[in-house]
């Protein structure tokens, strides 16, 4: 037993009871958003308290090494904003927004699947740590079934997530044919070690790949995305833009990087990113509703970060964590935006932010940061992201690739920029007068634009932080 | 904190002031931001009176920033540069002024986004890590495209959206040469983007034809060289006067300066294989860009063609890579600003007074607007060229130059300034002379004081130059021998030192 290995689990445990104990005792009259969001701070603390440490536990089964810290910070980054989104929009009349404070518990709950992902070193514990993530999702999509949108969104997510599972399962099983361990440094050293059935464990890995990379929405694997992000509750949404996302590519990044590393996965990879940034920069060209632009935007920022995975290499595991942590920045703010937005019953389309820089300059203001820094321009955390992960890629000699991500890029800043006009330059219409953003929602956009602005305009520090985040396996 | 910083970041500094402003309306906003780049027009005029000919890069400042990268925030200033920064500066004090009356709504976001502008522009001069100069260089896309969308004509959006498509695709492509670029300054594991250390670098030829090709298409379009203009005229029809101004006056320099300090001395082989396509295009531009003008009906897409053809002229001389040619095309580059930003104030004060610049609307205003008329006239003919104005002194030096390179390119070329000649004075006499053909233009006021204020600097440089341009070859000249040296094309086969290229020194030969 080594609890220090799951101290942030067991904080974010300990918060889910409290939590639920308080649904119970304050008649749903208490804001649980802000204990939640503190109890996430706090396990933040707890995971950097013990970042130079490697912690292993439980017979091996969990490995809290500095890769898994680095990753578990960018979820906590990226939960926190959420749950202040979440937090800020609380008892909203809108028709998007309401929740309760068991809310904030399937949250947490689904945080310390996301932890327990990363620290994972046993097929069995990720398994679980996939369900432990995922179930909580699936009924946070539904809200509480007041809406049909709503419990449709929940649906096609768990339809799409238990096949996703069904694949992930069927890999874990070929891997554990192929080399007879669940265990990652077995199977890792197994596969080094040429005791492996090659073929088996190709087939095994990809599947496994395949698993999380429906959980990150990457083409072709990301049908379910648009349809359960235009009907879940916004602050759901906010949710599982980044954190979930940090989660899984953090995964992938060990299993591809490390464990399967000497498994031919490149091109596979390469394949992945570039039908990611294809479909996603595509079909987000003609999205009037922001929240499915913002899902569409979501894919290609996927296939981007999956750029810096094809690169792989020790460098390329800094490089991704880096772009994940401004990833979850710039794509919650987008989101927190869109909560200000709906917040008063106003959906949020292009057509609905007409003229919104001249009632609401500030939020306007906001919601540019972000559009600006997922279209990747300087100087925000998107184009420093982009910088490192493209300068990994063509450290590999991936220069095609990053042709055609930076003509997709090019290509982006045109659905952006769109937003952008209708904001500034698009005269105000009835709708979008009638937006009142509560000024609960604060907190969220000011942190988002920190984590936005803040590594874009010195990123040494954050970059240090990602370097140093190294597989302590194999 | 250096005087290069300071020059940089206290626009910014004020910018973020007036956005902070509490009122959006109120002229107090555009005299706030008149001081403010007063301030920095002062500022910028120590750099001229410091500034040691010779003396290579001055100002020097430099600062670990992101050393994982080897990037630094490093800025210095050579004769390159320096006149390009103060142009810069003077003209962002009278775009401000110029606005006093044009510009009713949004204030605060106005004045704020031309001193970014300011920031961003000044940046990418004085930067010399390559990192730093890309951040500078995109970043300044932002408040030009609010300043097209927001304050903009009729078709803004469609503009400012193009403006900025074009201008990122190319930028982007130039990022990729970026990191291509600094994998090799990587090879020992000490990667760096410090500008000095990439020109030492030695890069396979093979490798230079794409990296050039990269970032030569980047700077083309911002230049912009045919056929990669046809945002320009789109952009400048729907700007506002003083956005005008910035974009022919500074922003398009950023292009050829972009030609300057990086694309062609980074990679000079690569270079050499397309030396002769960039010549083609620059004289196709020239042509071009002037028969263009003959058929335009709207005055500012008209001088917005025309900047077509003088870029091309600039970028003729670059491409002649000769002192002569090299001087007379930085030169040419700041007469462009001075002529071409004094010409669209002229057509934004016009535009005030009768909300059109159709030429049809116009005719025989000489007799309501005499003073207006006569300072129109004066900047027409040093957009022409004429002897003992500024333009006379750049076009000359540039074909004097390109002749000695090319001689077909520069007689070409010189069919544009006659056409140049025939359009402006064509376009002078529809306005200006003849009776007056429109009853409502009779009432037209003259320039006012502060209009006068505006445009009077600009004369007084265009004859200045004109006629004593030696202080100006005088502090661009040596680092431009530095330049073409560094430029020049092995199978040009240069002479051991370059002034042999010609004989006499250029300010005698234009005297």
């Amino acid at each position: 037993m080594n609890w220090a290995a799951i101290a942030p689990e067991i904080i974010l445990c300990l918060g889910v009871f409290v939590v639920m104990l308080l649904d119970v005792t304050s008649k749903g009259k208490f804001n649980a958003g802000w204990l939640a969001a503190f109890v996430i701070f706090a396990a933040a603390v707890s995971v950097a308290l013990q970042f130079e440490n490697i912690e292993v536990g439980f017979s091996g089964m969990v490995l809290a090494d500095r890769f898994a810290h680095m990753i578990r910070l960018v979820i906590c980054t990226g939960a926190l904003l959420a749950t202040l989104t979440a937090a800020g929009s609380w008892k909203a009349k809108g028709a998007n927004t309401i929740f309760g404070v068991d809310y904030f518990a399937l949250l947490l709950l689904s945080v310390i699947g996301m932890d327990l992902l990363v620290t994972g070193a046993h097929m069995a514990v990720l398994f679980i740590a996939l369900e432990i993530l995922s179930l909580p999702l699936y009924a946070m999509a539904a809200g509480h079934g007041k809406h049909d949108e709503h419990v449709e969104a929940g649906a096609k997510y768990f339809l799409n997530g238990a096949f996703a599972s069904g694949i992930l399962l069927f890999g874990i099983a070929l891997v554990y044919g192929a080399t007879g361990s669940f265990n990652l440094e077995q199977i890792g050293r197994a596969i080094a070690q040429g005791d492996a059935h090659g073929l088996l464990v190709w087939i095994g890995g990809i599947l496994i790949a395949i698993g999380f990379l429906f959980k990150i929405a990457a083409a072709p694997f990301h049908a379910w995305a648009p349809d359960v992000y235009a009907g879940a509750p916004t602050p759901t949404v906010a949710f599982y833009s980044a954190a979930p996302k940090a989660a899984a590519v953090g995964l992938l990044l060990r299993l591809t990087l490390s464990v399967f590393a000497d498994i031919p996965m490149e091109s596979f990879l390469w394949g992945i990113a570039w039908l990611s940034m294809l479909v996603g920069n595509l079909l987000a060209l003609r999205q009037h509703d922001l929240k499915r632009l913002l899902a569409y935007s979501g894919i290609a920022h996927m296939g981007y970060a999956l750029v810096g995975l094809a690169a792989g290499g020790s460098s390329a595991v800094g490089a991704v964590s880096f772009y994940l942590l401004g990833y979850a920045g710039m794509s919650v703010g987008g989101f927190a935006v869109l909560c200000a937005i709906s917040h008063g019953g106003v959906s949020a389309t292009l057509e609905n932010v007409a003229g919104l820089g001249k009632r609401h300059p500030a939020l306007a203001a906001v919601l540019s940061i972000f559009m600006f820094a997922l279209a990747g321009i300087p100087p925000t955390v998107g184009f420093a992201g982009k910088f490192v992960v493209f300068s990994e890629a063509v450290r590999a000699d991936l220069v095609g690739l990053v042709i055609w991500a930076v003509l997709f890029s090019a290509l982006s800043v045109y659905y952006y920029l769109r937003v952008v006009v209708a904001m500034w330059m698009w005269p105000p219409t009835e709708e979008s007068a009638a937006i009142d953003p509560p000024a609960s929602l604060r907190p969220a956009l000011w942190l988002a634009t920190l984590v936005t602005m803040i590594p874009g305009l010195y990123p040494q520090p954050f970059l240090d932080l990602a370097g140093s985040s190294l597989f302590w396996l194999l | 904190m250096g005087l290069l910083s300071f020059l940089i970041f206290w626009p910014a500094v004020a910018g973020i002031a007036l956005l902070l402003w509490p009122r959006d309306e109120g002229k107090e906003l555009g005299i706030v931001a008149a001081i403010a780049s007063a301030v920095e027009l002062v500022a910028s005029l120590w750099l001229w009176f410091g500034f040691v000919p010779g003396g290579g890069f001055q100002f020097v400042e430099k600062a670990a920033w992101i050393p994982r990268f080897g990037i630094n925030y490093a800025l210095g200033l050579d004769g390159i540069s320096l006149l390009l920064v103060l142009l810069t500066t003077l003209l962002t004090i009278i775009a401000v002024v110029s606005s006093f009356t044009g510009i009713k709504q949004g204030r605060r976001g106005y004045y704020a986004s031309l001193l970014f502008l300011e920031t961003g522009v000044i940046g990418a001069f004085c930067a010399t890590d390559v990192f730093l100069f890309y951040i500078f260089w995109e970043a300044m896309l932002i408040p030009m495209y609010f300043l097209i969308g927001i304050w903009g004509g009729e078709r803004r959006i469609y503009a400012t959206v193009k403006f900025v498509l074009y201008t990122m695709v190319g930028s982007l492509l130039m990022l990729v040469a970026i990191l291509w670029t600094y994998q090799y300054s990587n090879a020992g594991g000490n990667g760096t983007f410090d500008l000095f250390a990439w020109y030492q670098l030695n890069i396979p030829a093979g490798a230079q034809l794409w990296l050039f090709a990269a970032f030569a298409l980047a700077f083309a379009i911002k230049v912009p060289m045919f056929p990669f203009h046809t945002w320009l005229p789109d952009a400048h029809v729907q700007a506002p006067a003083a956005g005008s101004v910035m974009l022919a006056g500074v922003l398009l320099k950023l292009g050829t300066y972009g030609f300057m300090r990086f694309a062609m001395p980074l990679f000079p082989d690569g270079y050499a294989v397309l030396a002769d396509t960039i010549r083609v295009l620059a004289v196709i531009g020239i042509v071009y860009g002037a028969a263009m003008t003959l058929i335009q009906s709207d005055v500012k897409s008209l001088v917005a063609y025309s900047s077509v053809s003088h870029l091309g002229f600039v970028m003729l001389g670059l491409a002649s890579l000769n002192l002569i040619g090299a001087s007379g095309a930085l030169l040419q580059q700041i007469n462009h600003g001075i002529s071409t930003g004094a010409l669209f104030l002229l057509i934004g004060m016009i535009y005030e007074r009768r909300h059109t610049r159709q030429i049809a609307d116009y005719g025989g205003i000489f007799a309501t607007v005499p003073v207006f008329t006569i300072i129109f006239l004066i900047v027409t003919l040093s957009s022409i060229g004429l002897p003992g104005t500024n333009g006379f002194v750049g076009e000359f030096l540039i074909l004097l130059g390109a002749f000695q390179t090319s001689p077909a390119a520069a007689i070409i070329s010189t069919t544009a300034v006659i056409l140049a000649a025939g359009y402006m004075l064509w376009l002078v006499r529809r306005v200006f002379f003849g009776p007056l053909t429109h009853p409502e233009n009779e009432k037209i006021l003259d320039l006012d004081r502060r209009e006068l204020a505006v445009v009077i600097p600009l004369v007084a440089l265009i004859i200045w130059i004109g006629v004593y341009p030696k202080p100006f070859l005088a502090r661009i000249e040596p680092d431009l021998k530095t330049w073409v040296e560094q430029v020049k094309p092995p199978q040009y086969g240069a002479p051991a030192d370059p002034s042999e290229s010609f004989t006499l020194p250029a300010a005698e030969v234009t005297r």
